[in-house]
């Protein structure tokens, strides 16, 4: 069975045998059609879910609803909820302080809706942890999702991806590296015969492997190794041609830190140095407006270009001392 | 008249209903410049008319309407053609302004069959003769008068005429079109469009702003601010106008706007926003706009994400998916896994913006997605593993780089860039420090290349550089000669030229090793490897003992770079020049200014301090500074304890130790020392260790302690290497051998001779040449046959290893013994070993004596006269050979008379006559006598007499002399003899000569 958000005005009367049940949504029940096995259209308003079936009523405020197995049905069209699609809207502009705000009241509105896969209940919660994930709240996605275990979202294929993402930044939100480990290496996929040192990701959404990048770099971090960490975010800032804005600005910032502790360790490697003033302009104009944090502001003078051929540049073999003298 | 007026309202009527026609017009021509000023409308329908006949214009018009609504362009233009013509001619007059309508309708076909020069003119037409007045009545009035002007701009902006385009949207947006009638936002967008192609981006952007802020109540759809985004981007990435500051103003408007032209990312396909991203990304990048291009590729949506969309929108159908969104899922889905798509331009675009910025990590990324996620037939794959590879370099990745390289080899073997693979990997595999691997693929390489080809430049490069790195510095040197000399611009001529010099220096040619690095220095003076050029240089001026030349260069060196890292190795020389000049205080202070670096320095620097401090001992040493040189003892031993240094640095400080009451600790100390590199697996350092520590022992606490040390040395359960046990058993040997504490060895022999039993056991291969010589000697003295044998084997051994001190030893042992076991093969066995002696040890002329006589003994003894002769008369022209002349000539004048030659035996017995080889009695008493015989046998008795007189009056007292002794008696015999036969006066001496 599954739900389509499309509207439909009731158009028949139900005529089910199915248990009367008291009103189970606190919002208003939003108007839905049933297809059933039997042929037969059945119109109403979804007052909630249960994990084996739907909850039906006949009367706007949902009273005397029933349920219907979800056995019987073939198809179901359901309202949009008001205020869903300024919801969405706002996801998907970018503006997820709004969003957030917006999906957390559609989900605690349509909690009861959560055990129906794809329901506005579930779809809800999930972007209100999508809208934490990208506002950076980990924290906070780490107890909300710990909290909504009690009531496990119920998600299609599709959607099952995004939380599958989102559940990599909750445990990223709780600081466990190991089960941060776990987690990234689960995604990823042995190549044989690889040139390379790393190991790529299983064929996954690009969006999903710019994110499990940044997770892993993080992880790669909690080991004390940057230089691979440096590699990863770079990565979660290119994949997917690198327009996940907040992904990319996140993982920017990570870059600069970075590169400025090199720096720091080696203020005369122009190639590093090189290397850093590229990160804090692109910082610079991709994620900071115009600006870096000051701390960062040194890296924005370009070093004087070197003029020595490659070459010369390493360091030759290294003699030995001259031998002592005789006296 | 009345039927023309019944016509006008006819044709007004459907002037009134074709307003709706001209929207939809307007639209037309807006969506053929590719921008839509009004909303999609659904055009209404001509109203059924009945036919009229083919001249009238009403019919005429509807048909022509019916037509254009079919977009059937061509065939409209008839009906319309046919009323321009018969009512054109009066058409303003007849009926106003209003018949404007129809050069518009006119225009319009033309235009969509692109026409514009002549859709233009009918526009003019249209807007000139159609123009409405203050007084045209209402019903006259042109309802598209204004929209025409619209259209002529668009045509002139479609045509590139954007300032007289510009004009033209400038008046109409002083005089508009009544509302409605067509979309103001779009038409901003427009105008925005053309300030952008115009190059007045300043205003372009001022208009885009304000419909972005939404002022005038506009509120445009995102892909209309989109679409004029992407205008003024065009004008900020073009060539001529982008630049840093347009680049920072793309950005600025970005941030700002960005969220107002959300899009999802199937429309962004659909509405070729990704393809026209692209270009300006691709321009931007080319006019040095790196994050703008960044950005721009950014804000499109890759397969991937488009997929996303659809199947959001899919999942929302349940299982009534909608046939066009399966299609768009698997034409989308089918991009996602091509190797040749959008999505890997745009890749490459991004990573050669990145590159360009400087980003190689982001370039690295973007070609490691590639290169695990292309197929070999994918025709971007070589890029991607070569720009992998390429800036796996830049990222500080040379392993993985060559890697990357060799994949590439592979997969690739016939590629165009193979050259730069090449290359690269090359110049990976050497400064990676792969010197095999540089060393056999530029071999592979660089034999497919002629010799003089420039491309033999880096393959020969790194062939010269890599064998010199690997230590096979003589072909090293020769390949980096012939390279300098063929590659005279080379890139790599600065390496070369330095690799040169340091191949010469490792091969000790010292001299010419200073002319490179002198010519290096001059030529190179900010080389990265100036610095190792100078302290390698000033190596060789020491080397060289021009200590003068050396502390120059090591100021040179300081002077130039202070900072360097090795400098505390370049000061230490500056101490060890000092301390050869015997500038010992300045020397000191060198070596504490080095101690100084070496500790600041850290890591890695540990061994410069110890070698340093060692110096300073010895500085202290020659100083006469013995508390200094306990402190640098103390430092020595409490941090640099266990270094290759210790045995020397002990040694050194043993005399100060010693007068300092510490000599006991001293020796404990170089005792664990001993032991410790007897810990190892060779011996080195451990012959000088002891010998001190022997030295010191006997001093200290004497030579019979230092016996039972010597046999207790080695703490029980130690497991210590054959070269110490060996050397352990050699030093007590060398103790009790000598005399100087006989008295307090009564056993000596036998205990030497137990020391010497335990070192035939061992492997010679673990001794030292010293014990070998030795042992072997001592089996010689034993005159066995057996030790004989054994000797030769020992003093071989030691024989085989060359030159050294004990060489000489060895190979006179080997002479000796050779010599005393005769035998033919042995006879000629110590022939050939004398005569190595003489060849080979001409710098030892006291080596070369004894085995010239013994060669000649080996001839005497074996009667072969003429050889013995000759080696006996070479003998007495070597003036320096004093310690065996009386033997040489007494044996070469036996040898002479024994040939029979009397007259050179007398005249090699003659020099017994006199001082100083009369006093070597066991010679001259002989030679005396056999001088006289054969002047006997000649017949000379006078001068037989006088010989045997003096002989016999200064020899008379030798009569019991061993070797002396018989021959005076004979002389005795003689004289009486002779003075009888002569008959001459007894001397008064006679009796004390005992002759009366």
């Amino acid at each position: 069975m599954t739900m389509k958000k499309v509207i439909s005005k009731i158009s028949a009367t139900l005529v089910l045998s199915a248990l009367i049940l008291p009103m189970q949504l606190r919002a208003e029940p939003l108007q839905a059609t049933v297809s059933l096995k039997t042929g037969k259209v059945t119109a109403g308003y979804v007052t909630g879910a249960e994990s084996d079936g739907i909850l039906l009523s006949v009367q706007p405020d949902g009273g005397g609803a029933f349920k219907i197995p979800n056995e019987q049905i073939v198809d179901l069209n359901m309202e949009e909820p008001k205020g869903w699609a300024a919801a969405l809207n706002s996801f998907t502009a970018g503006n997820f302080a709004e969003s957030e705000k917006q999906f957390s009241a559609l989900a605690d509105e349509f909690d009861k809706l959560v055990p129906l896969k794809d329901s506005y209940g579930s779809l809800a919660r999930l972007y209100y942890f999508r809208s934490l994930k990208q506002l950076g709240k980990l924290t906070e996605l780490s107890t909300a999702m710990d909290k909504q275990l009690a009531n496990q979202l119920s998600l299609g294929e599709f959607y099952q991806g995004y939380y599958d993402d989102i559940k990599g930044w909750s445990i990223l939100g709780k600081e466990d590296w190991l089960a941060l480990g776990s987690y990234v290496q689960s995604y990823e996929e042995e190549q044989l015969g690889s040139s390379l040192p790393q190991k790529p990701f299983q064929k996954l959404p690009e969006s999903r492997i710019a994110s499990l990048c940044y997770l892993r770099a993080k992880w790669h971090e909690s080991k004390g190794d940057a230089d691979t960490a440096l590699i990863d975010y770079h990565r979660a800032i290119t994949y997917d041609l690198g327009s996940d804005r907040a992904l990319r600005a996140k993982a920017l910032a990570e870059c600069l830190r970075i590169m400025a502790a090199k720096v720091e360790k080696k203020p005369t490697d122009k190639a590093l140095r090189n290397r850093a003033y590229a990160v804090a302009i692109l910082y610079r104009d991709l994620a900071g407006k115009g600006e870096v944090p000051e701390t960062y502001k040194p890296l924005l003078t370009k070093p004087e270009p070197d003029a020595k051929p490659a070459a010369a540049q390493e360091t030759p073999v290294e003699e030995a001392p001259a031998d002592a003298p005789k006296e | 008249m009345e039927e023309n007026m019944k016509l006008m309202n006819r044709v007004k009527m459907n002037s009134s209903t074709g307003l709706n026609w001209l929207r939809m017009l307007v639209v037309g021509v807006m969506c053929l410049s590719g921008q839509t000023l009004v909303n999609a409308q659904a055009p209404e329908p001509a109203p059924a008319e009945e036919e009229e006949e083919s001249l009238d214009i009403q019919t005429l018009f509807e048909k022509a309407g019916g037509l254009m609504e079919e977009n059937r362009w061509e065939e409209a233009l008839k009906p319309l053609g046919v009323i321009l013509k018969e009512y054109g001619p009066s058409g303003y007059e007849d009926f106003g302004p209003t018949f404007g309508v129809m050069h518009y309708r006119y225009a319009f076909c033309l235009k969509n069959l692109k026409k514009f020069e002549e859709a233009l003119e009918n526009y003019n037409i249209c807007y000139t003769k159609g123009a409405n007045k203050p007084d045209t009545p209402e019903e006259k009035k042109n309802p598209v008068w204004e929209l025409s002007l619209l259209e002529m701009a668009i045509i002139k902006q479609a045509l590139g005429k954007y300032e007289e385009a510009l004009a033209d949207y400038e008046n109409f947006a002083r005089n508009p079109a009544p509302a409605g009638t067509y979309d103001d936002a779009a038409f901003r967008v427009q105008v925005a469009t053309c300030y952008s192609k115009a190059g007045k981006a300043d205003k372009a952007k001022q208009l885009l702003d304000q419909l972005f802020a939404g002022e005038g109540g506009l509120s445009p759809r995102p892909d209309a601010l989109f679409r004029g985004f992407l205008a003024l981007m065009e004008s900020w990435t073009s060539p001529e106008t982008g630049d840093e500051e347009t680049e920072k103003l793309a950005h600025q408007f970005i941030d700002v706007n960005q969220d107002r032209m959300a899009i999802s990312a199937y429309d962004m396909a659909r509405f070729e926003f990704n393809n026209r991203l692209l270009v300006l990304a691709r321009s931007a990048s080319e006019n040095k706009q790196q994050t703008l291009a960044v950005r721009l590729i950014g804000m499109m949506s890759s397969s991937s994400a488009i997929v996303e969309d659809l199947q959001a929108r899919s999942v929302r159908y349940g299982a009534a998916v909608p046939e066009l969104l399966r299609q768009e899922l698997e034409k989308y889905g089918q991009l996602i896994v091509a190797d040749d798509g959008l999505d890997w331009i745009a890749r490459l675009t991004l990573s050669g913006a990145y590159e360009r910025l400087g980003d190689y990590d982001a370039a690295y990324a973007i070609y490691t997605h590639g290169v695990n996620s292309t197929t070999k037939e994918s025709p971007h794959r070589p890029v991607l593993l070569f720009g992998a590879m390429r800036t796996a370099v830049a990222t500080g990745q040379p392993v993985t780089s060559v890697a990357l390289g060799k994949q590439f080899r592979k997969e690739y073997p016939d590629h165009e860039y193979l050259k730069n693979v090449n290359t690269l990997l090359l110049e990976n595999l050497f400064f990676a420090g792969k010197y095999d691997e540089a060393l056999g693929m530029a071999q592979e390489v660089r034999n497919t290349i002629p010799e003089e080809d420039p491309d033999r430049d880096l393959t020969d490069f790194v062939v010269g550089a890599s064998l010199f790195n690997l230590g096979d510095i003589e072909k090293a040197q020769l390949e980096l000669e012939s390279h300098a000399k063929r590659f005279k611009d080379s890139k790599y001529k600065e390496p070369v030229r330095y690799f040169e010099a340091a191949a010469l220096q490792r091969m000790k040619q010292w001299e010419k090793g200073i002319e490179k690095y002198e010519s290096f220095a001059e030529a190179y003076p900010d080389s990265d490897y100036i610095n190792f050029a100078l302290l390698d240089l000033a190596t060789c001026y020491f080397q060289m003992g021009k200590y003068d030349k050396c502390l120059e260069t090591v100021d040179r060196l300081q002077q130039k770079s202070p900072d360097f890292s090795e400098l505390d190795r370049a000061v230490a020389m500056r101490g060890d020049s000092h301390l050869m000049l015997a500038n010992n205080e300045a020397a000191e202070e060198a070596y504490l200014e080095a101690k100084a670096m070496a500790e600041a320095a850290g890591d890695g620097h540990e061994v410069i301090v110890g070698r340093v401090l060692v110096q300073l001992v010895r500085a202290a040493v020659a100083l006469k500074a013995p508390e200094r040189v306990i402190e640098y003892y103390d430092q020595y031993m409490a941090k640099y304890k266990g270094g290759f240094y210790d045995a020397e640095v002990v040694v050194s400080s043993l005399e100060a130790l010693k007068e300092a009451g510490r000599g006991k600790d001293a020796l404990d100390a170089l005792q664990e020392v001993i032991i410790r590199l007897g810990s190892g697996e060779d011996g080195t350092g451990i012959e000088e260790a002891i010998n001190s520590y022997t030295e010191h022992y006997v001093q200290i606490v004497g030579p019979t302690e230092l016996l039972e040390k010597l046999t207790t040395f080695v703490p029980e359960g130690v497991e210590v290497n054959n070269t110490l046990r060996a050397w352990l058993s050699m030093a007590r040997i060398d103790l009790l051998s000598n005399d100087q504490y006989k008295d307090q060895f009564p056993k000596k022999d036998a205990q030497m001779q137990v020391a010497f039993e335990e070192l035939e056991q061992f492997n010679k291969d673990e001794l030292a040449t010293y014990i070998l010589v030795q042992v072997g000697r001592n089996l010689a003295a034993k005159d066995t046959a057996e030790g004989d044998a054994a000797a030769v084997e020992w003093f071989k051994a030691a024989l085989d290893r060359g030159t050294s001190d004990y060489y000489p030893l060895a190979l006179m042992g080997q002479a000796r013994v050779l010599a005393k076991t005769g035998g033919s093969t042995t006879f000629n066995e110590a022939i050939n070993a004398y005569d190595q002696v003489i060849r080979e040890l001409k710098d030892r002329p006291e080596n070369v004596e004894e085995a010239m006589l013994n060669k000649g003994l080996l001839y005497f003894q074996k009667e072969m006269w003429d050889d013995a002769a000759q080696v006996f008369l070479n003998m007495t022209e070597e003036k320096g050979f004093t310690k065996t002349r009386a033997q040489v000539f007494y044996l070469l004048g036996r040898a002479y008379q024994e040939k029979g030659n009397v007259d050179k035996a007398l005249e090699a017995f003659t020099p017994f006559v006199g001082p100083p080889l009369e006093n070597y009695v066991q010679y001259s008493a002989e030679a005396r006598v056999r001088a006289a015989e054969i002047q006997m046998a000649k017949g000379n008795d006078e001068k037989a007499f006088l010989l045997v007189k003096d002989t016999v009056s200064r020899m008379y007292k030798l009569d019991k002399h061993p070797e002396a002794g018989p021959w005076v008696q004979k002389a005795k015999d003689h004289y009486k003899k002779l003075r009888d036969q002569l008959q001459k006066q007894p001397d008064p001496d006679e009796g004390v000569w005992g002759v009366r």
